[in-house]
């Protein structure tokens, strides 16, 4: 697809395969011990380091009781929902591009995250609780992909034009419901809370929803992980897909079940932040190529690198914390801009 | 090995056939060419004989078997179908998309292993595209993507292999390199072989048996010799044909030669 996918893959390569797998599973450990450093209160790598492997071995104390603090209760549970969220959001968005033959989709065209975000409003509202709230993003984000696959279809088949304008519907028709929990929400009490949270941030991960998120995510993800090289067959047109044996209706369900799992997991802990899921596999095709058996670890490694920077630069590039969505649409905007161009207008 | 029909028929809509009564059944190494004009259903046959989309009356038997007897995946093990060559939105290199081939035969959450690829080079070297295992599907001639398909459907092993106008678009050295890889799969390995040609000359070259649709739902089925005549061609397509044979290189080679469109026959020459 890129001339960077072309080079890599002529080139005598088994080392620089080598070197780019590594490179995938280390580099994100190293970014987060390094956002585990950085913030207004700054961490030396060493006290990091010494902090962290305290945990399992036992050793001398030799930083201050405050950066232990602030490492363990206050960054590390933000570090790893950003690798969580931005792996989650990458590997939901490279399956429904797959599962769809149609690199343009992104599990927010399709209308999973407005729903997932009406859902989650919707038992705000209700419960004035958080306790239910990633049941409910996940079964309207669950609903939302339902209603825009029901109206994609047409005599058993979804065509992609109509699969997209299924999703743009759905949106706009969760979006404008949301709108009116919005308008009838307390607004001293529901209403910030449902605004707030729909901005997208990390700001109040803890251990207590990793504990909730990091099953889900792990179970939609294994899902697609362990079907990662079917979804090259469910990328090829359904004649195709069924003629190399495999149950296309039951294989989509699947797929379409776990990454929405996946999707409305993330949003109902972080809120809806955009472009992660729709970029990120394309930076990773840049570099692994478009086998979905390669494509799939990348998109999770990039995805959580991603996040994990965006949210480091929205902690510390101004006292004030800028909201997830709003760096991930400024700076993925304009890079999706600039592969398009590069692509020439065709895909493939 | 056999593949046989039984009083089958299919319509799109009730009371209009596409094709009724169809009764045929072809033997290991034989080659049957579909025949018929657009429109005539000739991907819905293909799509309603491997059981992708459901006779409305009659059945398909394979190697003895009813369709409904086989499991999907236990199906596609025998059967392998090249579609129309078509661009993929996802650039696979030519190795990873032959290696799709393999997916009957391997279960679901398993992937390719060294066997696999084995098979699929052996594939690549028979079609002699072994050179193009690293090349991108997308960044190759229409023909070699012709030719991935093919190897893709035969790393599946099959025992029959259903091909959809798999010459169409190609140059003319293109189209008879096809042609003779399914005659070798016909007589070589002896595959039953059935594909949809627009081309009645390419059904002459290597059918034994030619099944040709009309647009009325009609059908005429039999040794492509006895079928595949100047009065099936005028009543099937609409077309004047002759049929002659050319000696060349000790093999007789018959061709059909479009005249006129039997509308204009009876128009009598206007002198100028």
């Amino acid at each position: 697809m890129t001339d960077a996918a072309v080079s890599l893959s002529r080139a005598p390569i088994v080392p620089l395969k080598m070197v780019l797998t590594i490179g995938l599973i280390v580099l994100p450990i190293v970014l987060a011990v390094v956002a585990l450093c950085l913030g207004r209160y700054m961490v030396a790598p060493g006290n990091a380091l010494s902090i962290l492997l305290n945990q399992v071995l036992p050793i001398e104390p030799h930083w201050e009781a405050v950066e232990e603090t602030v490492v363990l209760n206050i960054r590390l549970p933000r570090v790893l929902m950003a690798l969580l969220i931005g792996g989650g959001l990458a590997v939901s968005g490279a399956a429904f591009q797959g599962l769809f033959g149609n690199p343009l989709v992104s599990p927010h065209i399709l209308g999973v995250s407005s729903g997932a975000g009406f859902g989650a409003a919707l038992t705000i509202l209700i419960f004035r609780h958080m306790t239910f709230v990633p049941a409910g993003a996940l079964v309207f984000g669950i609903a939302a992909m339902m209603v825009a696959l029901w109206i994609s279809r047409r005599g058993g088949r979804s065509s992609l034009f109509m699969l997209i304008l299924g999703g743009v519907i759905t949106a706009a028709m969760f979006e404008a419901l949301l709108s009116l929990l919005k308008y009838v929400a307390d607004p001293n009490d529901t209403l910030p809370t449902i605004v707030y949270w729909l901005m997208g941030s990390l700001t109040s991960s803890s251990y207590d929803m990793l504990a909730w998120g990091v099953p889900l995510i792990a179970i939609g993800s294994s899902v697609l992980w362990a079907l990662r090289w079917r979804l090259n067959i469910m990328s090829l047109s359904e004649v195709e897909a069924r003629s190399l044996g495999t149950d296309v209706q039951k294989m989509r369900w699947v797929v379409i079940v776990a990454a929405t799992l996946v999707t409305a997991t993330t949003v109902s802990l972080a809120g809806i932040i955009g472009w992660v899921g729709l970029v990120i596999p394309h930076v990773a095709r840049m570099l692994v190529g478009s086998n979905h058996s390669a494509l799939i670890p990348a998109s999770i490694s990039i995805g959580a690198m991603y996040l994990l920077v965006i949210d480091t630069v929205a902690r510390t590039a101004t006292s004030a914390e800028i909201p997830l969505s709003i760096l991930t649409a400024i700076i993925g905007a304009p890079f999706f801009a600039y592969l398009l161009k590069r692509a020439k207008g065709g895909w493939s | 090995m056999s593949l046989v029909i039984r009083s089958a028929s299919y319509g799109h809509k009730k009371g209009e056939p596409l094709f009724s009564d169809l009764d045929f059944a072809l033997s290991s190494g034989e080659i049957m060419a579909v025949l018929g004009p657009n429109g005539a259903g000739k991907t819905t046959l293909l799509n309603t004989i491997t059981g992708m989309m459901a006779w409305q009356n009659g059945q398909t038997e394979i190697h003895g078997k009813p369709l409904a007897a086989y499991g999907e995946r236990e199906l596609w093990r025998h059967i392998g179908y090249v579609p129309q060559a078509r661009a993929n939105a996802f650039a696979y290199t030519v190795l990873d998309m032959v290696l799709l081939g393999r997916s009957a035969h391997l279960g679901t959450f398993a992937r390719p292993g060294e066997d696999d690829v084995k098979i699929a080079r052996r594939v690549l070297d028979r079609l002699e595209i072994g050179h193009l295992g690293k090349s991108y599907c997308n960044a190759i001639s229409g023909g070699e993507l012709q030719l991935v398909f093919i190897a893709r459907a035969l790393a599946g092993e099959p025992t029959i292999l259903f091909l959809d106008e798999p010459e169409s678009h190609l140059d003319f050295k293109k189209q008879l390199i096809i042609l003779d890889i399914i005659e070798r799969l016909a007589h070589e390995d002896r595959m039953i072989c059935v594909m949809n040609t627009h081309f009645p000359n390419h059904a002459l070259r290597i059918a034994d048996q030619v099944l040709m649709l009309g647009s009325d739902g009609t059908h005429r089925f039999g040794p492509t010799g006895q079928v595949l005549t100047e009065d099936a061609i005028r009543s099937c397509f609409g077309v004047n044909a002759r049929i002659d044979t050319l000696e060349a290189d000790g093999r007789a080679l018959r061709a059909i030669y479009p005249v006129s469109l039997a509308s204009q026959a009876f128009v009598p020459h206007s002198e100028t």
